[in-house]
This record gives structure tokens, sequence and C-alpha cells, in this order.
């Protein structure tokens, strides 16, 4: 036995190669195998520990008229229930990150959310802040979707309670921290009765905040539910039961809990008719007394305008006399003037003669004035001779003094002049020397005599001058003589005409007295008749201004009269109108009183829905999941077990081929086939083994975890605790080595059939064959020799090229499924928001379109095009009752929708109409719901109440679904005209910033979104799915890798012989190489070929097993991604060609010729 | 200078720690044209000699030359070549390609070589005109042999080397091989050496080379060479 051992093992140590290919092919098969099929046990698993751990409900009991304290009694008595938690939820509205979202509100466990004791139930897990810890505080879902979250801790919140509900005693809420609930698994968080119908987060509030008494559900615990995994039919069973007895218990109590409602309601209603009663005797009381006060007025009116038409006439009158007065005082008037004018003139004529008087008296004057002129003139001429005279005898008289004087002198000078005569003589006597004073001498005699001389002339002047004096004294005696009497004469003349004109000029003044008093006497006339018309002036004019007051004073009371009637038709109306107000509302009471009898009388008793955990959104989408995912773990291992068993087949039989002889020889020593085939069953076994539970291994710790994150991507919960999953990874252990064991067995049976001497011989070459190819001569002669050679090679070694395209195909497709896979999801949102939508940008509005935000919607250098459409989510309907939610859309104009949607069939791309009575359903919405064109379904209005429509067309789409609706049609069925708040747009792309921020600031716009970001953050998120590609990649890389070495492996060893023959005939290694490598080559094209197809099928296979219920994945794979497919694949075979190549190297052209094969 | 030359060729395996030698300081020459027959008990080193003649092994020590080239100095590609262009193999189990016909076989050899001589002309030549398109399975021994030979022949190769020919046929088939062997040589003047444990064929060779344990007994020239069909064993 020893020995025995030290075979086996050194078979594993002597031919590496192959021990590696079976263990690696067993590892990836059993290790993939048990990997994904572990997933959906273990995503189960996780989410069960975490339901349990949050202690989710099992069943949750929700009722139309709620639950009172009795209610909760009779629940928590019913077998089987082992606790019950009397809550409430209610939806609420608030505008929280720019835009209206419904709220569901949930009251906390009573005894808080950490509280484990089974009446706790559904305790959210508290991810960031704290709880809160009084009613004005909140904790809120931990947003992880696409709209970025926008509300921190310590943000506010404020609700609005809807339908006129009345449960919290506060609406206003401080965020202190962010959960995950497990009643919301995903990340679509369910329908709701309010808003748009979406349901976009939940919140938390402690219990106190719900201030009614009623409680809106109860949250069940199954007895033993707990420990049973909630996703099995043992715990099915355990809950079922409940239910059942539930919904009994329901029935009992809802009788009861009707009349818990009614006792009061109907008290109420009886005092409302009271009230009722007396309200209308008041009123109708009231209303004569208004109708008494109203003949009244009337009255007074029509007196009052009795009493107008009095002052009227009196004004009349009064006008008339003012105007008789007026008409005679112009009269006078005229008169007076007229006079005035004659007075005038007469006193200007009057005047005209005392200045014609005056002036002649003037001029006489001046004339006696001139003549008083010329004779003071002779008068002074007279005079001024006189004075001449009188003058020249003054002169005459001072020259006879001078004269005088002159002569004294002269006399005594000639006593000296003697003296001097004297001295002269003397001297000239004297002589000579005496000359000098001879000569002054002599001179002053000549003096002497001179002087003397001049005496003598003037005294003759003077004479003459006394005579001439004489003379002219002589002339003016006479002329003055003469002149005298005629002076006198004149001035007699003059005194004359003075005193003429002295008596004229009395008498003009007279004159002037008399006119002066005549005209004083015509004024003080004129005045006084003046005075007279002025008085009369004035009377008429104080008269006119009495009128004129006394017809405002008519105007005014002309007005108030007319007021008065007003009012008096106005309060007439009044009166009419409150007097058919009090009717209705009488009526109105009267029918609310009615009506509250009738709902009283109509009131159904409550139905209680007894809901368990497959009613919950979450819960739900996550079993379905969990069972997808369970069905792929079913399809892809069998393509790896399948490849692993025909490696282990042809490796096998191999390695029994090349110990033929080996064998021979055992049989030939004694051995038995049970201890020669357990040789190498054991081999097999112990390589099968232990490759698997490497696999299995590293398949449970892996492939579970990238799966599960992946679909994190939607949910909300843990983490998968890695572990290995002993079932799975038993099964596939099991199947790996039965598989291996049979194909070992298998390829020695042969061996072990044949007698030792046959064994001992070496086997016959498999003989050459023609291949079909052959005989198809244009296609064979065109071949070259190598190709020839290729191709025999190719069809002799059926075996091989059955593994090596099954394997390759495999490889192929499983990449291709990965790459398929990636671009299904990527291309979803290309697919929708570039190719489908046409709009780029959506809006959300709180109430219909202004004209300014009209104005930017209209300004086309932004926008080329916009149009209103309605929208809800609604529950679809189909003929066989199987419903879907689905968003109704309802175009404004029936004629836009195809110019912001593109209507079409997916795979013939032709255009599907939309117009009058048009109805188009999108393709997943209608595959789900087996509809066609012509289908019936119901809709719902947004009241709730059902109507039929019938399908007119299927369209492509892949996110969410939707109902188009021709708006006529929609409110001829229905009746109801259609919200239009929602908005398409289609941008020009330019601006998108500025766009954004003036459609945000505009007041009835509550969302603005654009396509763009949305494909962002889709982009973001489908990046995580990649981790999943990867791994398929991976697999099915290392699926090729190890056929691919495994066959080229054999294939190099089977045919060692030609090989060496080659290199004998002188072959280069390299052309001996590509001898092989060209059968590989081949053999990678043909499973490549049928990778692809494979992989078309497989792919569609798993989008619609992986495909998650709001999405329509793309069915489509992308060029690149064959490409892709088909470049790995040969990158693979390439690394194995090359990791083989030396093998061709070392080839032993002795030794392999020197033995017969 | 002689077309071959064998010079104190030593070729030596390891076993162990043992060293055998299974050419023991071998030294022959053979003329251009020559048949050649060397013959020797079994383990003599016959196959030794033959293989590091046919460049399929290298000698450890000693100097073999081949139509002025060293080929005991050639590297592995250089060998290659010299197998590809020079040298023609006919073995003992003839070493024919399974899955190609007796045409194809002969065509494997003729597309690698520099002026390879027509398949079907060769193959007509040495009798196979009518089984020329039959694969080695559906051949007796002796055609098989003769297809062998062909491919050998097609190569239009210097020197031809055949391992114990008749080894795995029959006397008459074996006589027929030899005849064409010898037709070989004499028609086409090419140099022929077969290895042979088989004394009687020395007289129908030009050159007889005698080995024993990895030596050169004797090495006799033959001026009467007996023609293939009248030698007897």
């Amino acid at each position: 036995m020893k020995a025995y051992g030290k075979v086996i093992l050194r078979s594993i140590t002597r031919s590496k190669a192959r021990f590696f290919a079976i263990f690696a092919i067993m590892a990836l098969g059993s290790g993939f195998f048990a990997g994904i099929s572990a997933t959906a046990p273990d995503m189960r698993q996780t989410v069960d520990s975490y339901l349990d751990r949050q202690n989710f409900m099992d069943v949750s009991l929700l009722s139309t008229l709620g639950f009172s304290k009795q209610d909760v009694q009779a629940v928590s008595h019913t077998k089987g229930v082992e606790a019950v938690m009397p809550t409430w939820s209610e939806d609420v509205m608030s505008h929280l990150a720019n835009a209206d979202e419904a709220i569901r509100m949930h009251a906390l466990p009573e005894k808080g959310a950490e509280d484990t004791g089974s009446s706790s139930m559904n305790r959210p897990v508290l991810v960031s802040g704290r709880w809160p810890q009084n009613t004005q505080e909140c904790v809120l879902d931990q947003k992880k979707s696409l709209v970025k979250q926008s509300l921190k801790l310590g943000d506010e919140v404020t609700v609005q309670e809807q339908n006129g509900q009345k449960l919290l005693k506060n609406t206003q809420f401080k965020v202190t921290g962010f959960v995950q609930s497990p009643m919301y698994l995903t990340f679509t968080l369910g329908n709701t009765n309010i808003g748009n119908g979406q349901l976009n987060r939940y919140m938390y509030v402690l219990p106190q905040t719900f201030s009614s008494s009623v409680y809106t559900q109860l949250a069940v615990k199954v007895k033993d539910a707990a420990q049973l995994n909630s996703f099995t039919q043992a715990y099915q069973d355990q809950v079922q039961p409940v239910c059942s007895r539930l919904t009994e218990v329901g029935k009992q109590r809802s009788p009861l809990r009707k009349q818990e409602i009614i006792a009061p309601e109907q008290k109420k209603l009886s005092d409302g008719r009271k009230a009722y009663d007396s309200q209308k005797i008041s009123a109708e009381k009231q209303l004569s007394t208004a109708k008494e006060k109203l003949a009244d007025a009337s009255v007074q009116i029509e007196q009052n305008a009795e009493k107008l038409q009095d002052a009227q006439q009196q004004i009349a009158e009064g006008e008339k006399k003012l105007k008789e007065a007026r008409t005679s005082y112009t009269a006078n008037e005229a008169q007076y003037e007229q006079k005035k004018q004659e007075a005038d003139t007469k006193l200007s004529a009057a005047s005209q003669q005392l200045q014609a008087g005056r002036s002649t008296l003037q001029k006489a004057q001046e004339q006696i004035d001139s003549n008083k002129l010329q004779l003071d003139a002779q008068e002074k001429k007279l005079t001024d001779a006189k004075s001449e005279l009188d003058q020249q005898s003054q002169k005459l008289s001072a020259a006879q003094t001078q004269l005088e004087a002159s002569r004294r002198k002269l006399e005594e000078s000639s006593g000296e002049v003697e003296q001097a005569r004297q001295a002269l003589a003397q001297l000239e006597t004297a002589g000579q020397g005496a000359t000098q004073e001879a000569a002054s001498l002599r001179k002053m005699v000549e003096t002497y005599e001179q002087q003397s001389a001049q005496l003598k002339t003037a005294e003759q002047t003077l004479e003459q001058n006394q005579q001439a004096f004489q003379q002219a004294q002589q002339s003016y005696k006479q002329q003055s003589a003469a002149a005298q009497p005629k002076l006198e004469q004149a001035q007699q003349k003059i005194a004359d005409a003075e005193n003429h004109i002295q008596k004229e000029q009395q008498k003009l003044d007279r004159g002037e007295a008399s006119y002066q008093l005549q005209q004083q006497q015509a004024e003080n006339q004129f005045t006084a008749a003046r005075e007279k018309l002025s008085a009369a002036k004035a009377q008429i004019d104080q008269k006119t201004q009495e009128l004129q007051q006394a017809k405002r004073q008519l105007a005014s009371g002309q007005q108030q009269l007319a007021a008065a009637k007003t009012a008096f038709q106005e309060n007439q109306k009044k009166y009419n109108q409150s007097q058919k107000d009090t009717q209705t509302k009488l009526a109105a009471a009267a029918q609310k009183l009615a009506d509250g009898e009738k709902q009283l009388n109509a009131l159904q008793n409550p139905v209680w829905h007894v809901l368990n955990r497959d009613k919950n959104l979450g819960y739900n989408s996550f079993t379905s999941d969990a069972n997808r995912m369970q069905s792929i773990s079913h399809m892809f291992p069998v393509f790896f077990f399948l490849v692993a068993a025909l490696v282990v087949l042809t490796t096998m039989t191999r390695m029994v081929e090349e110990e033929r002889s080996e064998i021979g020889a055992y049989k030939a020593l004694g051995f038995s086939r049970k201890a020669i085939a357990g040789r190498y069953l054991l081999y097999a076994l112990f390589v099968s083994l232990s490759g698997s539970l490497v696999g299995v291994v590293i398949g449970c710790m892996t492939l579970p975890t990238v799966c599960w994150n992946a679909y994190r991507l939607m949910y909300n919960a843990p983490a998968i605790v890695p572990r290995v999953n002993l079932f799975y990874s038993f099964i596939s252990c099991l199947a790996s080595t039965a598989i291996t064991v049979v194909a070992t067995f298998s390829a020695c049976w042969a061996a072990l059939q044949e007698k030792p001497a046959a064994l001992l011989q070496p086997k016959a070459p498999k003989p050459g064959k023609r291949i079909l190819l052959e005989h198809i001569t244009p296609i064979w002669q065109r071949m070259n020799f190598s190709a020839k050679v290729t191709a025999r090679n190719l069809f002799r070694y059926k075996k091989r090229l059955v593994m090596t395209v099954v394997g390759i195909a495999g490889c192929t497709s499983l990449m291709l499924t990965g790459f398929g896979l990636k671009d299904s999801i990527s291309h979803i949102v290309s697919n929708q928001y570039t190719d489908l939508s046409l709009y780029n940008f959506d809006m959300n509005l709180k109430s219909s379109l202004t004209d300014s935000t009209k104005a930017i919607l209209n300004d086309k250098s932004h926008i080329s095009r916009w149009m209103q459409y309605a929208y809800r989510s609604a529950d679809v309907k189909n003929a066989a009752e199987k419903t879907m939610s689905a968003n109704l859309l309802v175009p404004e104009q029936a004629g836009d929708l195809p110019k912001f949607i593109r209507l079409r069939n997916r795979r013939s791309k032709a255009t599907i109409p939309f117009g009058r009575n048009s109805v188009v359903v999108t393709e997943k919405l209608a595959n789900r719901l087996k509809l066609k064109p012509g289908s019936k379904i119901t809709l719902p209005d947004s009241s709730g109440k059902v109507y039929p429509f019938t399908v007119t067309g299927v369209t492509e789409n892949y996110i969410y679904h939707y109902v188009y609706i021709d708006p006529q049609l929609y409110q001829q069925v229905t009746g109801e005209t259609p919200q239009y708040r929602s908005l398409w747009g289609i941008h020009t792309g330019s601006g998108k910033a500025d766009l954004n921020r003036d459609l945000g600031k505009q007041p009835e716009v509550s969302t603005v979104i654009f396509m763009d970001d949305i494909m962002k953050n889709f982009d973001n998120m489908i990046q995580a799915l990649n981790s999943v590609v990867l791994v398929l990649i991976f697999c099915a890389g290392m699926l090729s890798f190890v056929v691919l070495y495994n066959l080229t492996n054999i294939n190099i060893t089977e045919r060692c012989r030609e090989m060496a023959t080659l290199r004998v005939l002188g072959f280069y290694v390299h052309e001996t190489a590509e001898y092989i490598y060209k059968e590989t080559t081949i053999l990678t094209w043909i499973g490549c070929a049928f990778g692809l197809v494979l992989g078309i099928f497989m792919h569609r296979a798993v989008i619609s097993t992986v495909e998650v219920d709001v999405c329509m994945f793309g069915r489509s794979i992308a060029p690149l991604s064959y490409l892709w497919s088909i470049l790995l694949t040969l990158g693979f075979t390439a690394v194995v060609d090359l990791l083989m190549f030396p093998k061709f190297k070392k080839i032993n052209m002795v030794e392999s010729l020197k033995s017969v094969d | 200078m002689a077309f071959v030359e064998f010079q104190e060729v030593r070729k030596e395996y390891h076993m162990g720690d043992s060293v055998i030698a299974a050419a023991n300081g071998v030294n022959f020459i053979v003329e251009k044209g020559e048949f050649v027959v060397i013959v020797g008990p079994s383990g003599a080193g016959k196959t030794t000699i033959l293989n590091m003649l046919g460049g399929m092994d290298n000698c450890t020590s000693g100097k073999i030359v081949v139509d002025g080239q060293e080929v005991s100095a050639c590297n592995d590609r250089e060998l290659t070549e010299y197998r590809r262009y020079d040298v023609g193999f006919v073995f003992q189990f003839y070493n024919l390609i399974q899955n190609l016909t007796a045409l194809e076989n002969v065509e494997l050899a003729s597309q690698i070589c520099r002026n390879p001589l027509n398949p079907r002309t060769v193959l007509r030549e040495v009798g196979l005109k009518e089984r020329m398109d039959n694969f080695p399975a559906q051949l007796s021994g002796g055609e098989q042999q003769r297809v062998a030979i062909a491919r050998a022949l097609a190569k239009n190769p210097k020197l031809l080397l055949c391992d114990e020919p008749t080894g795995a046929l029959d006397y008459r088939t074996g006589k027929q091989v030899l005849e064409l062997l010898q037709q070989t040589c004499r028609e086409f003047g090419r140099t022929v050496v077969v290895i042979t444990h088989n004394q009687a064929f020395a007289a129908m060779a030009d050159r007889v080379i005698h080995i024993h344990s990895g030596t050169v007994q004797d090495m006799t020239c033959n001026p009467n060479p007996v023609p293939a069909e009248r030698i007897e064993w």
C-alpha cells in the first residue's frame, strides 16, 4: 500500500501540467458554482438576520377606520400572536430639497428605538445623529437615491397633513438623525395617495407626536417565527395561520369598531340638528327686521324727493327775477353812460374857450414884455453914456492932477538945473579936467529940458481932452434931453397895456371859476348815479350768488337722494342676497345634516387589511431579487461543470493512454482491475477534491459579497458576512468529484478490458482519415498544404475539438454576457435619456405657469420647445386583474408628445402614432401585463375611481413604466381635467446654469431637473456593477486558460512523435509549434463564434432574470463588447501558446523516435 | 578532404553518477557518392553515430565534418538547417505522419527545402504510383518504408541516412528497400549511409564500417559491391 500511495504521489509530481489542469478546472467549476449558489442564501440570511435584529413585524394590520384599544386587545389575545405594537403612520407633504416631497411618518416604538423587547417592532437603525427626544424632533431616512441629500442634521422640516387628517400635535420637526428602516429595504419607497403618488422619504417621530387615540397600524409579531428564515416555507407556514386568524378577528371586531365610531357621531348629529333649528329661526327673524327697515327707508326717500322738487321750483323763480333785474340794470347803465358823455362834451367846449382866452392874454403880455425890454435897452444906453462921461471926467481930473504934480517937480528941478548950469559954466571955465563932471551936468540939463518939453506937450493934450470932453458932455446933454419925452411916452403905453391885460385876466379867471363849478356839479351828479348803479350791481351779484348757493344745495340734495336711492337698492340687494344665502346655508346645513345622517347610516363596517411581509415593497422586491440570483446560479455553473467534465475526461484518457504499458505490466503482474482502476480513481479523487475544496472556499468568500454589493446599490441592508455555505460546498465538491471519477473510470475502463499482452503492445496510432471537407474539391484544392494538414488534424481528435470549442465558447459567451450585462445596464441611461427622451429638462410646478416663466420658456435662444403634461403614479390593471404600478402621463396637447419623447417599436424602430384616442404603454409594462395594441386595461383617475382604456401601442422604454394617454380621451372617459403641473423642455445646450437659476427663481416652479445630471448620477451608480462583470470575465478567462492549457499540453504529449518527426525533417521549433498552434487558433476562432452566439442567448436569459422591475435593461450588446470578448479569448490563447512554447523546444527527437507508438 | 569525416568523436550519457560513453573516439571518413554500411551489434553505438551524423544529437567531443561544414560545432538552429537542407532520414519504424497520405508525407518534407524533387515523381520512382493517396495505415510496411525513403529523397539531400531500414520488414520487402537505396546511390550519386546489425549488407556497400563498443573496429572499402538483389541473409 505504501508503494501504491507513492505511485499516486509520483503521478502528481511527475506531470504537474496535468495536475494543474484538473485542479484548476475543478477549483474554478466548484468554486464558481458554490459561490454563485451561495449568493442567494447568503443574501437571504443576511437580510433575515437584519430583519430579526430590527424586530421587523411579521404581519401588519391596517384598517379603514383605524384601531381602538379594544382592537389591540383582541389582536394580542389571538392565538399565535406573540406581540402587538399599536402605532401610527401618516403620509404628509413637505417642501424639501427644493421640491415637494411625500413623506411617510412613523412612530418610533413606545419604549424607544433601542428597546429589544418583542413589542418594539420595526426598529430603525441609527446611521448618524441621535434619536429624537421630544415631539419637535425627528429622524429621517438616509436617502441615497438620485436626488442629492440636501438635508443635514439640525435642519427643520415642516410637514402638512393631507386630506383633512389631523393626527399630529406638531408639524415642525428638527432633524436629529438619519436612519435606515427594515420596513424599507429598497431605495424605492413605494406609492402613496398624496402628492404625485410617489413616496419620497420616511420619517420617525416619537409616538407622543401623534395626538390621535386611534391607532393607524398594528404591527404583529408571530410566535416562533423569528427563529425561522423569513424566506422559507416554514416561515410562511408559521405566519399564514395567524394571518387567517387575524382576518377572522378583524371580521368580528369590525361591527364593534363601527359602533364605537357611530355612537359619538350620532350624538353630534342630533346636536347639530338642534343647532340647525334654532339657527334657522333666528336667521328668519333677522331677515324680517331687515325687510321692515328697508320699507321705512323707501318712504323717507320719497319725501325727500318731493322737498327737493319744491326747492328746484323756487330756484327757477329766483333766477327769472334776477334776469329781469339784470336787464334794467343794463338799461340804466347805458343811460348813465350817455349822459356822462354829453356833459363831458359840454365841459370840454368850455374848457377850450377858456384856453383860447388865456392864450390871447399870454400873447398880449408877451408884447408888453418885449416893449418893456426895448425901453430898458434905450434907458441903458443913456445910462451907459452918462457913466462913460463920468469916467472921462474922472480921467481928466486925474490927468490934471498928474500934470500938476509934474509941473511942481519940474519947477523943483529948474532950481537944480540952474545950479547945474552954473556948475557947468564953472567947469567950462575950470578947464578941461573937469570934462566928466561937465558931461553929467550937461546931461542933467538936457534931461531937464526934455522933461520940460514933455510937460508942455502933456499940457497941451490935456487941454485937448478937456475940450473933447466938454464937447461930448454937450452932445450928451442934447441927446438926453431929446430922448426923455419919447421914453416917457413909451412907458405910459406899456402901463396902459398892462392894465388891459389885468382886466382880461380877471375876466378869464371868473370864467374859469364858473367852469370849475359847473364841472364839479356834473361830477357830483354822475358819482351819485354811479353809486346807484353799483349798488344795483351788488344786489344782482348777491342775488346770483344766493341763487347759485341754492342750486348747489339742490344738487347736493339730489346727490344725497341718489345716494340714498343706491344705498337703498344695495340694501335691497343685500337683503335679497342674505335671504338667498341664509336659505342656501340653511339648505346646506340641512343637506349636511342629511348627509351626515346618510353617511352615518351608510358607514360600512371597517375592513381590516392583514398584510404579511410579502406585501412590504422592499421585502417583496428583495425576495424576487434573491430568487433571480438563485436562477442565475443555476445557469452559469452548468457550463463550468460541462467543460470541467470534458477536461477531466480528456486528461485522464491521455493519462491512461500514456501509462498503457504500465497498466499492462500491472495486469501482467496480477493486479486486479479494481486495484489498477483505483489508482487512477484515487488520483482523480485527490486532485478534484483538493481543487474543489480550494475553489469552494474562495468562491464562497468572494462571490456572494461581490454580487450583494452590486445589489446593495438598490438596497438598504447590511453587508454580507462571508461564510462557506456547507450545503452548496458539499454539492459542489460532490459534483466535481463525481464528474472526475466517472470521467476517469470511463477513460481507464477500455484499457482495463484489454488483455495484458495487447496492453504491453503499443496502441496502434489513430489512423488518418479523409475528412468531409476533402470531398468538397473546390475548397480543398484551394487550401494550401498546411491548411489541409491542420484541417485534417482538427477532425482527427473529435473529443478534443469538442472540448476546446465548448471551453472557448463558454469562455467567450461568459465574457460577452459580462460585457453585455454592463452594456445593457449602462445603456439604459443613454437609451432612455438620449435616444428616447428628446427633452433635456423636466420641471415640476406648484401651481399653474406664470407669464414670467412663460417668457423664459419662450426665449428661443435658450429653449427651442416646451410642453406641459399631467403626471401621476397609478396602478395599471390588465384584463386578468394583474396590477402594476406605472406613471400615468397626459400631455396637454396630444400632438406635442412625439416631439418630446420618441415613441417607437424597439425592434423595427417604427414610430408609434400618438394622437386622438391614443393610449400607449411602455414595453416592460406591456410585457409584464401581457398587453398589446387592442388590450383592455383599467386606470384610476385622481380620486382612485377606475375607468377602462384600450391600449393602442407599445413603445420602447427603459426606465420606469408609463402610460401615455391622449388628453381628450382622458377627459372624455374620466370627466376629469388633468392638472398640467409638469413640463418638459428642450434647451439648446448653452446657458444651462442660467436657465436653472432663472427657472428656479420662479415662484411656481418646484423643481427643475436636467437630464444630463440624472445621467451622471446613474452612471456613477452603474460603475459599481463593473465588479460583477469583472468577476464574470475573470472566471471566464480562467476557464479558457485552463481549457487551452490542458488542450495544448495533451496535444503536445500525445503528438510528441509527430513533432519529433517534423523536427528531424528539419522543421524549426517555431514551425513545429505553429503546426499545433494553428489548430488551437482555429479552434479558438470556432469556439469564439459559437461563444458569441451562445453569449447572445445567455445574455438575454441573464438580463431577463436579473432585470429589476422598474427598469428594462438594454437588450443589445455593444459592438465593442463583441470585440473585447473575442480579443480577450484570443489573448488567453496567445498567453497559453507562449507558456507552452518551451515544451516544443524540449522535444527529444532521439528518444521520441526510438520507441514505437 | 573526405565528404564525411569523424575525428575522435565521443558521446557520453550521464546516468545518475555514472558516465556511459556511447561513442568512444569514433574516426572514419566517407567519400561522396559512396554507399556506406555501418554494422555492429545492438548497443554498439551505431544509432548514436547516425544521430550525430544526422544532426539530431550533439557529440560530447571530437569533430564531425560533412561536406566542409563542421556539424559538431553547430547550434540548434544550424543543426535544424543542416537537417532541413542536407540530410534525409529513413527510420526503422518509418515515422510517417499518420494523418497525412503518402503523397502528403512526401510533400511535407519537400515543401521546406530548397531544391525539392517532385513528390509525385519520387513516389512513382519508389513504385508507389498507385498508393499515393493512401494513408500510412492503409499501406504495408514495405510501402510505408518506401514512402519514408521517398520523403527523404524528395528533399534532395546531400546525405541519406537510414537507421535499420529493413528492421521492421520481411525479407522480400527488405530486399526491395535495399535495392531502392542502392539504386538511389548509383543513379543519383547520392551518399547513402545505412545502419544495420546485419553483416550481410556489407557486401553491397562501397565502404563498410564496423562498430563495436562505441569505436570503429574496422573500416573496409569494397571495390566490387554486390547488387542488392544478390545478397542473402
